[in-house]
């Protein structure tokens, strides 16, 4: 009678016990789904604020160089307000002679599409040689080298220059497609490139920042610009030095540029010295005389090499006659 | 207004033991249930000194709590609904996009818990 009563006792407690573990597989399966779907809101969310970032990104690429960007992107650029560093760059400017004129006598949107279509051009360029654009100023530009990526002071002039050069050839072609627009003032622009040691950082507020670069020998490259005549680079002689073997240069002796105190020596780039292969047999400067072979051609049976060939060497003739 | 904090440059949690109600700000991000312990123990004390009235869960400023953190406050529930000794509510806020789905999900634990997302 005892162990049957004692039987019934274990048994009622067992089923509690049972129900009680019941309860609690119920609690942690409820446990289990709270949890993972707190996560799955997490990770969804992470993969919205991922999305908004890559978009984000995608945009900020537009304003900054691809070093630039990558510098930030990557963490090794330093964003606080006070990092600068002293380093030697080389620095282009370039202006549009007669843009403001155009102004008033063109539409706007016609007027936008033409310097939009002008920047991103001069643009490209600069990046197909690794230049970081420092800014736009309405026409004008700011591209420097050496800076956040640093290789040699060599490599910078040279790229610089073959910049420049190809920045000019670019807006002569512009200038055909303008005309075919019907805008008839031709555009030109002024060009300076100076090297030397610059203050390149952050510079700005706590809640706005540039990354650019200032100092006397920023600002001797903007003077070359002002005082180079329409269509031409200046160079000063620290640039030159470094491009000597690279181009086609000309002297213009000891000059009185504004804000400096002694003349500079500046130099007027010409274009690239013909090497072996660039050689052509269309056009020849002798002695300050330019010589043009006769031409006489179907440009539609021409190949691509010819067409460039020729192309080159009525692009370098045009300059030299332009500047001379 | 006798209170109680727990405070990191990333969160604080604070125990108010006049109104019996407990506030989360911030960002919760504690990688185990050891590193929880001192929000547990808190949240324990704040419970056996409601005794049988109203106590408060606010996470209406708690911007991110992470599985772990989500994991604890379930397990203060179960343990809350065993002893049904207060009226547990529970402050959210809907600008912030984990609360509603995972605050809710304390009622499922508890059904008796007052969920108020404003």
């Amino acid at each position: 009678m005892a162990t049957s009563r004692k039987t019934i006792t274990n048994r009622a407690a067992l089923e509690e016990r049972i129900t009680e573990l019941e309860s609690e597989i119920a609690d942690l399966q409820i446990l289990y789904e709270t949890t993972t779907e707190h996560g799955t809101a997490l990770e969804n969310e992470l993969m919205i604020q991922n999305q908004r970032m890559e978009v984000l990104q995608n945009q900020m690429r537009k304003y900054l160089s691809p070093q630039l960007y990558s510098a930030l992107l990557g963490g090794t650029a330093n964003t606080t307000t006070r990092s600068h560093t002293r380093t030697k760059l080389t620095v282009y400017f370039s202006d549009m002679v007669g843009f403001s004129d155009l102004t008033d006598a063109t539409e706007p949107e016609l007027l936008s599409d033409l310097l939009n279509t002008y920047l991103t051009r001069m643009s490209e360029i600069a990046l197909k040689y690794g230049g970081t654009i420092d800014k736009f100023i309405g026409d004008a530009m700011m591209v420097f080298f050496g800076a956040p990526e640093f290789i040699d002071d060599t490599d910078h002039a040279r790229r610089c220059v073959y910049m420049a050069l190809d920045m000019r050839t670019e807006l002569y072609r512009l200038r055909e497609e303008w005309r075919g627009k019907g805008i008839t003032q031709s555009l030109r622009v002024r060009a300076g490139i100076n090297t030397g040691f610059c203050t390149v950082g952050n510079f700005g507020s706590e809640h706005r920042m540039d990354y650019t670069i200032i100092g006397g020998q920023v600002n001797l490259a903007s003077r070359l610009q002002s005082v180079a005549a329409p269509d031409s680079i200046y160079i000063s002689s620290a640039t030159y030095n470094l491009v000597e073997d690279l181009v086609e240069a000309h002297s213009l002796g000891p000059t009185q540029v504004k804000g400096i105190h002694v003349p500079v020596d500046v130099w007027e780039v010409l274009g690239l010295r013909a090497t072996q292969s660039e050689q052509t047999p269309h056009f020849e400067i002798k002695e300050g005389r330019l010589h043009l072979r006769e031409l006489d051609i179907d440009p539609s049976t021409l190949s691509d090499q010819e067409r460039a060939v020729i192309e080159s060497a009525l692009s370098r003739a045009l300059v030299h006659l332009t500047r001379h | 207004m006798a209170s109680e904090q727990i405070k990191s440059d990333e969160y604080t949690v604070e125990y108010d033991s006049e109104t019996h109600s407990v506030a989360f700000r911030g960002t919760i991000r504690l990688q185990t249930s050891d590193d929880y312990a001192p929000i547990t123990e808190l949240l324990q004390r704040a419970h056996e000194a409601a005794a049988s009235t109203r106590m408060t869960l606010d996470f209406r400023q708690l911007q991110f709590l992470n599985s772990s953190g989500i994991s604890m406050i379930s397990k203060f529930v179960i343990g809350a609904r065993k002893q049904d000794r207060v009226t547990m509510v529970v402050l959210g806020n809907r600008e912030i996009y984990w609360q509603q789905k995972s605050l809710g999900n304390l009622q499922k634990l508890w059904p008796k818990v007052q969920i108020e997302i404003t």
